[in-house]
Order: C-alpha cells, then sequence, then structure tokens
C-alpha cells in the first residue's frame, strides 16, 4: 500500500497506462518465448519422470502363462489356415474364420456393415467371437482384436493368428473373471467402428451406415488390445501406438503393463510406435531421441486419427492400445515370433482380468519421451497457458489503446507532457468495421466446411475443387471487406474538419487485432484441454504473425506479412504437407475428410470454423488503413 | 402283591433322593475344605494367566483378489487357534473377501498359504463370522465392547468376561496410526486404545495379545493404555510390512513376512507345549522380516518367559465353580441383555476406581472382583434365603417324582 496510496489517483493512472501500454505488449513477447523454451525442454530428462504401475491389482507378469511350447507349434499350423483365408473375399473369409473360432468352441459370428462418406462407399465383413469366462458373473469383458489388414498394408496374418491361437488356451482355462472377446475387423478403421457401434447398440440402418446387429454379446468392455502383426515372419522389436481419435489417450497403466510384461517374463525389445532408434549414453543424442519420439506422438496426437485401430475404442471409454510387431532386418535385437506374442498377449491379459474397475489409477494425460518416461499434464500445460496470457496481454493493451483508458495516455505514450484534461473524456471506439469483418470471417468459413463436406453429386467432384471454390469465396471476402473498409475510411477522413474538438476514434485495425487475439487466446487455451498436442501446434503457427503482424506504411511489408499469414492458412498448410509427405493435395484432403466423416476427428471443423475465419481476419487486418 | 410292590418303590425312590442328595453335599464340601486352593487357581499372579476360557478375533480388513495374501494370513491364524484347542464358538473371524470362490483363483475353492499348496487353509468347516461388507470398523468395535444389536447371533458376539484371555489378530493395509478397512474407512490407534479401556471397564476380559500384520503396524498399538495387554507388531513407523512370497499359479503374494515366521513358531506348538512369548518374540529376525517388529509388554505385568504361548493361542478346559451367592456373576458377565439400554447407576465404574481395581485385582481378583458384577435387582440377601427354600423344595419334590416312576417301573417288571 505505501507507494501506491502516496499517489494521486492521476498518477496512478499514469502508471497503469504506462504498464498496459508499454510493458504489457513487450511482456507478450518474453511469454512467447518463455513458452517456446518450456517446449523445448520438456522432452529433458529432468522433465520427465519414469514409469510406473500405479494400480496394485494389475499384478504383471505375477502369473504363470498357460500359453506354452505345444500352443506355439498348433498356432504355426493355424497360421497356415489363417494364411490360406486370408486371400479369400471378404464375406467367405470372415466366414472360414467364424468356422475356426467355433471349432475351437467359442460362440462365433459374423457382422456386414456398409459405409457411404461423401467421397467413397465401403463394404465389409467382420467375425468375432466371445469366451464366456466359466466362472464369472458376464458384466464385463476384454477384448483382443487383429484387423485383418496391418498398417503397413499388407495381412495381418499373425495377428489373426494369435487370436485363434488364444482362444484355444483360454478355452483350458477357468481363472478369467470377464469374458474374452475376439474381433477381427474388416477394412481400415470402419469395421471395428461398426463392431464397436454395434456392441453399444448404436448400428445405424441407413444411406449413410449400414450395420448389422450383433449376435453374440457380454458385458461392459473394460479394455482392449488391438494386434498388428503384419506378415507370417518374425519381429524385431515390439512398438506400441496408444494415440486415439482427437488425441485421447488410453491409461498410462495399460501401457506401463505392458512395459513390464516385455521386460519381465517376455523379453523382447519394446518402443513406441515404429521408430527403432539405439540408445546412447551421450545427453544430447539422448535429449534429440527423446524430443522425436515426443514429436512424433504429439503428431499422432494433433491430427486426432488414431494411431490404429485402438483408437476407436477410446471413443468408448475403453483403454486400448495397438501392439505392433517391427521387423527391422540388421537391427540388433533378439527375434521373436508367435510364441512370444502369445505369452505377452496372454501375460497382459492376464494383469488387465485382476482389474477390479475400470482403469482409473495412472495418467490419462501425458506425454511420452520414451515408453517408460512420459511428462504429467502439470508440466506441459503450462507453456500453452502462457502462450494465451501472451495474446491476452496484447489485446488488452490494444484495447486499451483503442479508447477504453483515458486520452492523455497517447500523449503520454508519446512522452509528451501535456496536462491532464477532463478525468473521463474518453476516444469513442469505432467497432463497427472490426465486428463486421469477424463475422464475416466466421460465416465464410462455416460456408467452406459446409462446401467441403456436402456431397454435391456432380461429375469430377473432389474434395480438391471443393476447396479451390471456398478458398474463392475467402478472397471475395477479403477483397469486398478491405476495399470497403478503406473506402470508409476515405469518405470519412475527407467529411471530417480537420481540427474538430472531437478526438480521433482510433483505427480499425486496433480493434479487429485486439478481438483476433482474443479470440485466437481463447481458442487455443480451450482446445489445449482437449488435444494438448493440436493445441500446441497451432499456437506455435500463429503466435508470432499474429502477435507481430500490423498495417505499415510500405506496401512490401504489407505484401511479406500476407503472404506469411496465407502460408499459415488452411489452405498454405494443406499444400506444406502434400509437399513435406510427397502426396497429392487431394490425398491429404481426403484423409482429413475421411477422419471427419468416419472417426468424427476434430480437425477439419476446427480448422474451417475457428483457425480459418481468425486466419482470414487476420489477413484483412493487415490490409486495413494504417491510420 | 400289591402293597410289597408299593413299599418297595417308596425304599427305591428314598435311597435315590438321598444319593442324588449326597452327590450334592459332597460337592459343596469339596469346595468349602479347600478355599484357598480356588483361590490361587483361579486368580492372577506372577507366573499364572489365570484366566479360565480363550478367545481369538481374527480379523482381515482388506478386499480385493491382489490381498489374497492377507486372507491366507488370517485363516493360517484360525487354523492354529482352532489347532491348539480354540473352538469355533470362541473365535470370531473376520474376512473382508471371499478370495477363494473369486472368479480370479485357479484353484477355485482354496485358500494357500505356501507356494506348495499342501495346505488348503479353506478345506473344511471354516467358520467366518464376519464376512465382506460386515467388516467394518463400526461391527469390529461393538464386537469388541459387546455393544452389538440385541438380535445379533452369538456367533457374531465376543462373549467374554474378566476371565477371558483373547487373542486380537489384525491384518491388512495400515500407516501411520491407522488400518484401512475394505479401502473404505480405517481405524485409528485411538479407536482401538479406546476400545480396549472400554473392555477393560466392562471386565470383558483377563489378558489380551493384540497381534498386527501391517505397515507400519507398531503405531497402532502406542495409544493402548489399558493394563493386561501384550502387543506385537511388524514394522515400526515408516517401515512397510512386505510379502513372503508369491504363487505364480494363482498370481498373488500367498503370504506376509511376519505372519510367515510367527507360524514357523507356532507349527511346531502344540496344546502342552512350554514354548513362552519370550521365544516368539526372540524369534523375530528383522533381516528376514525386512522390517523391525515390535512388542510393547509395560502394560503386561507378568514376565514375558513364563507366558506360554497357549495362554493366548491355546484354550485351557478349566472349570469355576460358583457358589449360590455369586449364581448371577456368569449371567451378568455375559449377558447381553444391558445392549443399547441406558446402564443402570453404579454399574459404570468411574476410571479412576477401577484403576485402583485393577492393581488389586491382579493380587485377588477370583473374589474380590466378582462382587462388583452383582448389580441385578433380585441379588440380595433376602432373596438368597428364599431360593434356598425355593431349591430345597425342588430337590424333595424332585426326590418324590423319582420314586413314583422308580416303582411304576418295577410294578412293570414285576408284572412281566
Amino acid at each position: 500500500m505505501g507507494l501506491l496510496s502516496r499517489l494521486s489517483k492521476t498518477q496512478r493512472r499514469q502508471l497503469f497506462s504506462r504498464f498496459a501500454l508499454y510493458i504489457m505488449p513487450k511482456l507478450s513477447y518474453l511469454l512467447v518465448a518463455v513458452s517456446f523454451i518450456w517446449l523445448l525442454a520438456l522432452p529433458h530428462q529432468s522433465y520427465s519422470k519414469r514409469t510406473y504401475i500405479s494400480e496394485n491389482a494389475l499384478l504383471p507378469g505375477g502369473a504363470n502363462v498357460r500359453f506354452e511350447y505345444g500352443d506355439s507349434i498348433v498356432a504355426e499350423t493355424l497360421r497356415e489356415t489363417v494364411q490360406r483365408i486370408s486371400s479369400y473375399p471378404a464375406k467367405e473369409r470372415a466366414e472360414a474364420l467364424e468356422q475356426e473360432f467355433t471349432q475351437i468352441g467359442l460362440k462365433a459370428a459374423t457382422q456386414n456393415y456398409t459405409l457411404n462418406t461423401s467421397t467413397t462407399s465401403k463394404f465389409g465383413v467382420n467375425t468375432y467371437a466371445v469366451f464366456y469366462a466359466p466362472r464369472s458373473d458376464g458384466t464385463e469383458a476384454l477384448v483382443i482384436s487383429a484387423p485383418w489388414t496391418s498398417r503397413d498394408g499388407v495381412t495381418n496374418t499373425n495377428g489373426v493368428t494369435v487370436l485363434l491361437a488364444l482362444a484355444r488356451v483360454f478355452k483350458r482355462c477357468s481363472h478369467f473373471s470377464k469374458d474374452i472377446i475376439f474381433v477381427s475387423s474388416d477394412g481400415d478403421y470402419e469395421g471395428l467402428q461398426a463392431w464397436l457401434r454395434a456392441y453399444h447398440g448404436l448400428e445405424q440402418n441407413d444411406s449413410a451406415r449400414k450395420e448389422d446387429p450383433l449376435t453374440a454379446r457380454s458385458g461392459a468392455i473394460q479394455a482392449a488390445l488391438n494386434l498388428d502383426f503384419a506378415g507370417t515372419g518374425d519381429y524385431n522389436a515390439l512398438g506400441i501406438f496408444f494415440e486415439g481419435v482427437n488425441g485421447q489417450l488410453p491409461n498410462l497403466d495399460l501401457i506401463n503393463t505392458v512395459a513390464d510384461i516385455a521386460g519381465g517374463i517376455a523379453p523382447v525389445e519394446l518402443t513406441l510406435h515404429d521408430e527403432l532408434i539405439p540408445t546412447t549414453e551421450n545427453m544430447t543424442k539422448n535429449y534429440i531421441n527423446a524430443l522425436k519420439r515426443m514429436l512424433n506422438m504429439m503428431k499422432y496426437q494433433a491430427t486426432g486419427v488414431p494411431s490404429g485401430n485402438h483408437g476407436l475404442y477410446l471413443k468408448y471409454k475403453i483403454d486400448a492400445i495397438t501392439l505392433y510387431g517391427i521387423d527391422k532386418p540388421g537391427w540388433n535385437s533378439h527375434r521373436f515370433g508367435l510364441h512370444k506374442i502369445g505369452v505377452i498377449v496372454e501375460s497382459t491379459v492376464r494383469s488387465l482380468n485382476n482389474l477390479l474397475e475400470h482403469f482409473h489409477q495412472s495418467f490419462f494425460f501425458y506425454l511420452l519421451s520414451a515408453v517408460d518416461r512420459y511428462t504429467s499434464i502439470g508440466l506441459y500445460m503450462p507453456p500453452v497457458i502462457i502462450l494465451g496470457v501472451s495474446f491476452i496481454f496484447q489485446a488488452l493493451s490494444l484495447w486499451g489503446q483503442s479508447g477504453d483508458l483515458p486520452l492523455e495516455l497517447e500523449s503520454i505514450t508519446k512522452g509528451e507532457n501535456v496536462p491532464i484534461g477532463l478525468p473521463y473524456l474518453r476516444r469513442k471506439r469505432n467497432i463497427r468495421v472490426p465486428a463486421t469483418i469477424v463475422g464475416m470471417s466466421f460465416v465464410v468459413g462455416l460456408a467452406s466446411f459446409y462446401l467441403i463436406t456436402t456431397d454435391f453429386g456432380f461429375v469430377g467432384e473432389t474434395p480438391l475443387i471443393k476447396l479451390i471454390s471456398s478458398l474463392g469465396v475467402s478472397i471475395m471476402l477479403v477483397f469486398t471487406g478491405v476495399s470497403s473498409a478503406h473506402v470508409r475510411h476515405r469518405v470519412l477522413q475527407s467529411s471530417k474538419a480537420p481540427k474538430s474538438s472531437e478526438p480521433q476514434p482510433a483505427a480499425d485495425w486496433v480493434v479487429l487485432k485486439s478481438i483476433t487475439l482474443a479470440l485466437s487466446a481463447l481458442f487455443v487455451t480451450t482446445l489445449s484441454a482437449l488435444n494438448f498436442s493440436f493445441a500446441v501446434s497451432i499456437g506455435l503457427v500463429i503466435a508470432l504473425p499474429y502477435l507481430m503482424f500490423r498495417p505499415s506504411r510500405w506496401m512490401i511489408f504489407n505484401i511479406v506479412q500476407v503472404l506469411i499469414l496465407i502460408a499459415i492458412s488452411p489452405p498454405g498448410l494443406a499444400l506444406f504437407a502434400s509437399h513435406q509427405y510427397s502426396l497429392d493435395v487431394n490425398l491429404i484432403l481426403r484423409w482429413v475428410l475421411e477422419g471427419y466423416e468416419v472417426l468424427g476427428t476434430w480437425l477439419l471443423p476446427a480448422l474451417c470454423l475457428v483457425y480459418w475465419p481468425l486466419n482470414l481476419s487476420s489477413i484483412m487486418m493487415v490490409l486495413l488503413p494504417a491510420f | 402283591m400289591r402293597l410289597q410292590s408299593l413299599l418297595k418303590s417308596i425304599t427305591f425312590g428314598l435311597c435315590a433322593a438321598s444319593l442324588s442328595l449326597a452327590i450334592l453335599g459332597s460337592a459343596t464340601v469339596t469346595t468349602s475344605t479347600s478355599p484357598d486352593d480356588v483361590k490361587t487357581f483361579f486368580s492372577k499372579n506372577k507366573t499364572k494367566s489365570g484366566h479360565t476360557n480363550n478367545w481369538a478375533v481374527l480379523v482381515c480388513t482388506s478386499r480385493f483378489w491382489f490381498n489374497y495374501r492377507h486372507i491366507a494370513n488370517t485363516l493360517s491364524m484360525y487354523r492354529t487357534v482352532k489347532r491348539l484347542g480354540i473352538p469355533d464358538s470362541n473365535i470370531i473371524m473376520m474376512l473382508a473377501d471371499d478370495v477363494a470362490c473369486n472368479p480370479r483363483n485357479t484353484f477355485p475353492a482354496t485358500v494357500f498359504n505356501n507356494r506348495d499348496r499342501h495346505l488348503d487353509l479353506y478345506g473344511e468347516n471354516v467358520e467366518v463370522d464376519y464376512r465382506g461388507y460386515e467388516v467394518t470398523v463400526e461391527n469390529f468395535i461393538r464386537l469388541l465392547t459387546g455393544r452389538v444389536p440385541k438380535e445379533t447371533p452369538r456367533s457374531k458376539r465376543l462373549m467374554t468376561d474378566d476371565q477371558s484371555n483373547i487373542l486380537v489378530y489384525m491384518t491388512g493395509h495400515g500407516g501411520e496410526e491407522f488400518l484401512k478397512f475394505q479401502d473404505a474407512e480405517e481405524i485409528s490407534a485411538y479407536d482401538l486404545g479406546d476400545a480396549f479401556q472400554q473392555m477393560y471397564e466392562k471386565k470383558r476380559y483377563n489378558e489380551i495379545l493384540f497381534m498386527i500384520d501391517t505397515c507400519q503396524a507398531n503405531t497402532m498399538y502406542t495409544k493402548i493404555h489399558s493394563p493386561n495387554i501384550l502387543a506385537t507388531g511388524s514394522s515400526k513407523l515408516d517401515q512397510s510390512s512386505y510379502s513372503h512370497h508369491d504363487d505364480p499359479d494363482i498370481g498373488v503374494a500367498v503370504i506376509d513376512r511376519f505372519t510367515y515366521y510367527v507360524l514357523e513358531v507356532l507349527e511346531k506348538v502344540n496344546m502342552q507345549s512350554k514354548t513362552t512369548m519370550k521365544d516368539l518374540f526372540n524369534s523375530y529376525n528383522p533381516s528376514l522380516l525386512n522390517s523391525d517388529p515390535g512388542v510393547r509388554d509395560d502394560l503386561f505385568p507378568r514376565p514375558l518367559d513364563q507366558v506360554l504361548l497357549t495362554d493366548f493361542f491355546g484354550n485351557v478346559q478349566r472349570i469355576e465353580l460358583t457358589e449360590t451367592k455369586n449364581q448371577s456373576i456368569g449371567d451378568s458377565a455375559t449377558s447381553p441383555k444391558d445392549d443399547y439400554v441406558p446402564q443402570e447407576a453404579g454399574y459404570f465404574i468411574p476410571p479412576e476406581e477401577v484403576k485402583r481395581e485393577g492393581n488389586v485385582a491382579e493380587t485377588d481378583r477370583g473374589q474380590g472382583s466378582l462382587t462388583n458384577h452383582m448389580f441385578e435387582i433380585g441379588a440380595n440377601s433376602e432373596s438368597s434365603t428364599l431360593s434356598t427354600w425355593r431349591y430345597m423344595t425342588f430337590v424333595v419334590l424332585s426326590g418324590m417324582l423319582l420314586a413314583l416312576v422308580a416303582g411304576s417301573s418295577s410294578k412293570i417288571a414285576a408284572k412281566v
């Protein structure tokens, strides 16, 4: 209270305005720097901790497995059957597999589905079999699934074989507290999606989706393992894929359980995703490897498209991961085949069988920089929030400049020592132009979203054409918005008396930039709680351009600014991605669109409905008259 | 003929009546001839516990399959005390979960405490008195203090008196001065100390052995302040208690270290064994237990090398015959009448008084303290003479009845 209370009211106001107008914009850049450095520090050893089993009930690797040597011999014969079946057409293949499950003694069935999206139509047949645990009450179940097609594009022969082999082993056992469901799904994601929808009683039968109801069911699914072991050979390492739809993650205990088993009773080399990086003692190399792995995870998370079939379970609050066999000839590790896969899966199922309630003990929000190192939400959330704060600081400062604060502030900022006028005299704030521009941008965003997602049915219709048309709409908006603002500005300038006693209102761009920054802060921070990686990637892309750019007297600056803003607009990003992955833009668009239509990812809606409008507003802001 | 048989039956009846009187008389004679023996036989002294009955309260407070070992611990103690002679009626067993029938159990309907699986603890004749969700702190304290609802069956009551030795064994997950019940609530060391004090005030025990196997177990007995309680725990403050080994076929740990090594001593004990508490406590080996077990004997007056293990783990078969004037003692000690009913004035003795009482009772507990139990209205001298007359009339009448029966039977025999 000491110093502040002794100052006069006016002096205090001056102090605050000095802070608001001078310090806050500078502080915002400092905050961006802090945020960047913090993010880069996350993969470092000292910011991550070793993972540990949090749920006492799991007891990973505590029990002997029943999958014996003899079972792996039988599995090899089963593999030949699976190999033979896999060449059949979808329907026959599913029925042949159903036959195999029935022979083992499980209740098996098939499910047909058809999915129509705006781009394609997909048909497939799933096979599923339920092993009813002899002494359980049937209220809970675990799922082991294997898609027919591996993520490599080849047949998931070993994966499906392990399903059959395990079904044989489980049939002998009496220690299950949960039923085990075996699912062999067709297609990419849509097969398992159809099965899961039907399992939860959400099957549809209309023009978009045709999903058969299920004839065999069990209780609530507690957890699931998805097996992806392409081909018929052996593997060097076991990869774990865990990112789900919209960046949802399974409970960390599930990954820890597999890690514990793969490090204990069934020793295999375990890694995240499909990357095999040699371990080093070099600090810098270690950091770079950890950064690579974390970025890889964030990449999967940010797009919202799951990194494997397990991602679909997460939508139904079922914790799931994909176990993937990495075959990298020449890699120095013990190779493993059907027997070890069987042991790992059986032991994991035994641990899951021990669960007394749904996974709840360990983390649901984490970043992994190695298979046994995690960074918890408490450490990784602050940088995004700091980024949001930096946006808000700028926005507040601009809002203050545009007129909320008393008039003398402008003189103060210029360093002039003017006599203080009426204490409540304020500048009139012109909000009409910025509000119209922001409103129109959002309407255009909605229109482009509608354009891209609707099937118009004309010949040669591709997502690219739709994107180009929506690009045309937005260019039209920018052109009309900017030109009319300029015209309005000229008219106002000429009509006004040169020495009016009325204070001049601030330029339109000041308020527009303030609104854009405030909305960006809102968008990024809200998104960070839902999909951290997506929020971080958007925040990093827009932070500096949105904070720094403003209309300049020199045309060349304005053009550079606009070009950069166009580069980070959704079409620009699509072009960048196509260049990066050397794919056709059309393919990338199709992939995004399918993600939205089949899986319900937020990437397309978020980009069209929020990101693009803000980008358009920023472009127009730069093109507005500077004074 | 008829007269003769009548006479015969009368003489026979008289004979029978006098015989029964003689037996009753002789009984009074034996008690009256050697009163000193009786006094010392049932009274507590430096070497003898002086108890007349044994009870065991065995509590497993944890649920869930992965706590299999706690159930196995408790069942192992149950087996031991039963082997050493405490009957099911005197064992209160609380098991918070039923692992034997858990679907995860590879060997259904069994509980083993060793990897070799030679001994099925759940084999036959296991009486669990409190099971599942009945195992709560409230039920445990009510059981100890005897304040159970009226409708509680005898199997769920601790019907002890001032001559009962009680073994209280607890196992589960605990911490500093608490023990978790069912993952839902916990009993604190203060609750336990208070419950024992209430037991002492209500004269519900002669001596207690409190044994606990949990993390930081020794903190649980720090708040006990009632006399004649011997306590032992598996680990000291900030120490965990560990499991001994697991059975990979069952997939869980099957027994805790402390209990395992206690059982190792107890397994060599039979009903006649002279093994003492000191032997048991000396057998504790911190390097095997991975924790520092503790013993608290400051409340326990007898030297530990004269306290037999069987004083707590076994059973005594001594029966005290009380004199007529003390007839109501047995009722009052075990009577559940006073549950939930406001106590009559004078029944509860203020703690200070009890303390003094307790000191006196150590030398002469048998007679001195018994008079304090007399709170029933009918137990004054006037009614005692009345009851003597009633008794006499009963004896005479029953003698006559016997004579009549004998006579008629001989008549029938004569006819045949």
